[in-house]
């Protein structure tokens, strides 16, 4: 073996540096999805805060919403209904920032699971 | 860069996932599993159908992988003209065909999922070394079917966790294309490395 590597060391010295730089990759990626695969596991990482390339539906979606009861938290009514657009969109046309969705959002969450049976 | 990626689904929907699938088969660096994910998640949503969805992404998929095929064919001429000038790289060049013969198919049908980032470049080796068509065009479609299904599938069946969900895929991937390339490497290494092997002069 150190035979082996004395020789490579000796005529294919780039190619040998390249292979412990790929084993070295190897290792940060192994690394890196056991770390996101323990992340993935745990369910306190299952509510993800909206962000601004969310739709209204997902957030229905993602939040166990209704439409009906989603709809008016962001400022969707019936002349302005639910369409495929980013919450960035619908917080810019409001004039709020994403920050104010995301209170609006948790308030009609919180009302809605209150009035749940 | 990921909000960009999903905002531009939701700006221009099914056809700019066509395109993200069709570049990232050329190796453009485009976020193309990314948007599949994000795609998938918007079906189960509601905003996009799903089967127009897999259908722009499948055949974003395939249109590129053959793209790349007939483009590297057609630069193959001057290629193997260069290559062959000299002993040690007509050398390369043969030992290139002699593995696309044997292990061609398989070759084309794992790079286009399981180790994707090398799919681009397996599509333009295959179209350099003379590969025959039909068996690249039908392992290249069997494979994205995969690529594609598992990526709209993870998006739809998870949807609501796609952040985490984009750099568990991605670390994988990553993971699986080291281990390819470090056993690649390895074995040529320890073949020439062997005590019999001539050394270099």
């Amino acid at each position: 073996m150190i035979n082996r590597l004395r020789h490579l060391w000796a005529n294919h010295r780039a190619l040998l540096l390249v292979f412990f730089g790929v084993v070295a990759v190897l290792a940060f990626f192994g690394v890196r999805t056991v770390g996101a695969a323990l992340y993935w596991h745990d369910p306190a990482h299952r509510n993800q805060a909206i962000e601004g390339w969310m739709t209204p539906r997902y957030v229905s979606l993602s939040y166990h919403l209704p439409p009906e009861i989603l709809g008016p938290a962001l400022f969707l009514t019936k002349d302005n209904p639910i369409r495929f657009e980013t919450l960035q969109t619908i917080a810019a046309a409001n004039d709020v920032t994403l920050q104010d969705l995301q209170t609006r959002i948790d308030a009609a969450t919180t009302a809605f699971r209150a009035n749940q049976p | 860069m990921t909000d960009l990626a999903y905002s531009l689904i939701v700006a221009y929907g099914v056809p700019v996932l066509f395109a993200v699938t069709y570049l990232s088969c050329l190796a453009l660096p485009v976020p193309s599993s990314l948007m599949m994910l994000a795609a998938g998640s918007f079906a189960a949503a509601g905003d996009l159908p799903l089967v127009a969805v897999v259908a722009a992404a499948y055949c974003g998929a395939v249109l590129g992988d053959n793209s790349g095929y007939f483009l590297a064919k057609m630069g193959s001429r001057p290629v193997s003209a260069w290559l062959d000038r000299h002993p040690k790289r007509a050398a390369l060049r043969l030992s290139a065909e002699n593995y696309m013969t044997h292990w061609g198919g398989p070759s084309v049908f794992f790079s286009c999922w399981l180790v994707a980032p090398l799919g681009p470049y397996v599509n333009y080796a295959s179209g350099m070394s003379g590969f025959r068509w039909i068996r690249f065009f039908a392992w290249g479609a069997l494979g994205e079917l995969f690529w594609v299904g598992i990526y709209v599938g993870a998006g739809y069946t998870f949807a609501n966790q796609i952040t985490a969900l984009a750099s568990l895929l991605g670390d994988i991937s990553g993971f699986l294309v080291a281990t390819v390339l470090t056993f690649v490497l390895g074995r040529w290494l320890w073949q020439v490395s062997h005590p019999a092997a001539k050394p270099r002069k």
